[in-house]
């Protein structure tokens, strides 16, 4: 607690504290709970579930861990996962940047045209669009294909990308670009030297955003994908449920490692998924 | 152009061309095989008299409902709480109420189908508390109810987004305001009611169009949750533009709650953001 807090919590009253801590204190047992069950859970064999559902384990056991794994066939889920999230952020990085650039720094009333087109694009989700996208890859041919899959996850995550982007380049002081074109550097120089540089921590916050919209879609793939070879593990997830219904150690086991890798994106990069979704707040 | 080109060239590709394409489609009757039969506003006024749009309608205007009413403000008092220091450890609280948001909504679907299933873990907690070991949670089969696990399920997982939103603002208040304020002996509810409240009050404009845009947007977690059902008592506008493409292969129909969906979030937000606008200049 840092030094001029004594000062300041004096003189808040008791009802409003206990209050403060009731609220607080309550929403975080509220949220805490179905995870610690889930996590339980799935330790648990199914003989002990069906007896009690909420009572934690009197044997820990890893089964569940190893059965979920192998049938749900985990090892292909996470490798196409990881493909798309990963070759989707790239890409996005690499198009929402030069184009938050142009839009930011090259001022026209075609730029502006164009950014306000992009932003209608952050009303459209892959959900609400499922039936138009669903019925153009039929008749491309590109529905159960991984092409199908990663191009528009790069089309719907570049909007927000492009206004993360915009949103922070046009913070780069523009006599820096300035005192650049004097040297004789174009625009392409500029991009190159000063605002890729520059651009690194949204670049960041880009990328952790676009990792984690991509690893917990689920629609567009399980709406495209009748090859269970191009299935991601979200979807993998789903099906899992429908296999074996009451065996609810498994499901939770399936639940635990398809949240891992977000889990992990949490403990490291907490701080850059927060700024994302607080600004994807105030696109509106 | 060389910048901006690449990107807009995959924009209009995915996201305008197949909108417009299922615009075409929607005046049409089409099962996906031969060719689209031109039908005129059929499909529209079909949707219109259709119970079970309605139905969705009202189920999406509850999960606003609950936003405005529940994760709005509670958001912005436990951002509060946090922002004021008003507990120790602020950063473990905020942590552990932000992680639900991070979640697949599959699998936290899959998770509360099991808390709320008829003998799910709700189920087991009240037949241990009343000695009823057979007892049988049944909220699903009411009509008015069975959306209802479902509100509680967005309470859980979203309430963080908001609280994270109002911490960002709240920590753009100069912090020699809410000094001077506590040295002229303002108390606690007076910083909260006449400094902090009224520099927010945009910010929940904001977030309000925010839970607009976001209920008539997703429907992922309430598919693999209840599909919707039973029948159609817990369908929103989203699953109920699935179930008429996917289930009957009806895509002229489909396409055409499609449209209505994407109309309803393109026009409710732009004329939200401007009335927001207008008020946040008289203000």
């Amino acid at each position: 607690m840092s030094r001029q807090s004594p000062s300041v919590r004096a003189i808040v009253p008791w009802p409003f504290r206990i209050a403060a801590w009731v609220i607080l204190f309550g929403f975080t047992v509220f949220t805490i709970c179905p995870l610690v069950w889930v996590l339980y859970t799935s330790f648990k064999s199914q003989s002990e579930i069906m007896r009690s559902l909420i009572a934690p384990p009197l044997v820990w056991t890893l089964d569940n861990y190893r059965n979920a794994w192998e049938l749900g066939e985990f090892s292909g889920l996470f490798f196409n996962s990881f493909l798309y999230s990963t070759v989707t952020t790239v890409i996005v990085i690499l198009l929402s940047v030069s184009a938050g650039f142009a839009f930011a720094k090259i001022p026209s009333r075609k730029t502006r045209l164009w950014y306000s087109f992009f932003l209608v694009g952050l009303l459209i989700t892959i959900s609400s669009s499922i039936v138009p996208i669903f019925v153009a890859e039929t008749w491309l041919g590109l529905d159960n294909t991984r092409l199908g899959i990663l191009i528009p996850y790069v089309a719907f995550n570049i909007s927000f990308a492009v206004y993360l982007a915009v949103a922070y380049i046009r913070g780069i002081h523009d006599e820096i670009i300035e005192a650049a074109k004097l040297d004789g550097a174009n625009y392409l120089g500029i991009y190159r030297q000063i605002i890729l540089p520059m651009a690194r921590p949204i670049i960041t916050t880009i990328a952790i955003f676009t990792f984690h919209a991509c690893w917990i879609e689920y629609v567009l793939v399980y709406m495209i994908s009748s090859d269970s070879s191009i299935r991601t593990v979200q979807v993998g997830v789903s099906l899992l449920n429908g296999r074996l219904a009451f065996n609810y150690g498994f499901l939770f086991a399936a639940i635990v490692i398809a949240t891992l890798p977000l889990f992990i994106l949490f403990v490291f990069f907490r701080r850059h998924l927060q700024a994302g979704f607080s600004m994807g707040s105030m696109k509106g | 152009m060389l910048l901006t080109g690449p990107a807009l060239f995959v924009y209009a590709l995915v996201i305008v061309l197949p909108v417009l394409y299922s615009l075409v489609l929607s005046f049409t009757e089409w099962s996906g095989v031969g060719w689209p039969r031109f039908v005129g506003f059929e499909n529209y006024s079909r949707m219109l008299s259709d119970p079970v749009f309605w139905h969705s309608l009202r189920n999406n205007a509850l999960i606003v409902l609950v936003s405005l009413i529940g994760q709005i403000p509670l958001g912005f008092f436990l951002a509060y709480i946090l922002y004021r220091r008003l507990v120790r450890l602020p950063a473990f609280f905020e942590a552990v109420i932000f992680f639900p948001t991070l979640l697949s909504p599959v699998v936290v679907g899959l998770l509360f189908a099991v808390v709320f299933a008829p003998v799910g873990l709700i189920a087991d907690l009240i037949g241990k508390i009343q000695g009823l070991p057979l007892f049988e949670l049944l909220i699903f089969n009411s009509k008015s109810m069975a959306i209802v696990p479902y509100l509680i399920v967005i309470l859980w997982m979203y309430t963080g987004i908001y609280m994270i939103i109002f911490l960002a603002n709240l920590q753009k208040i100069q912090s020699e305001t809410i000094e001077a304020a506590v040295l002229d002996g303002a108390s606690e509810w007076g910083i909260l009611i006449k400094i902090v409240m009224p520099g927010q009050i945009p910010v929940f404009l904001t977030t309000s169009i925010y839970a607009i845009a976001g209920s008539l947007k997703g429907f992922e977690l309430l598919w693999v949750m209840t599909e919707g059902g039973p029948s159609y008592y817990s369908s929103v506008l989203g699953l109920y533009m699935i179930e008429s493409t996917f289930s009957y292969y009806k895509y002229g129909f489909g396409s055409a709650v499609a449209i209505m969906l994407i109309l309803l979030s393109v026009v409710v937000i732009v004329v939200l953001t401007q009335v927001a606008e207008r008020l946040a200049r008289e203000t």
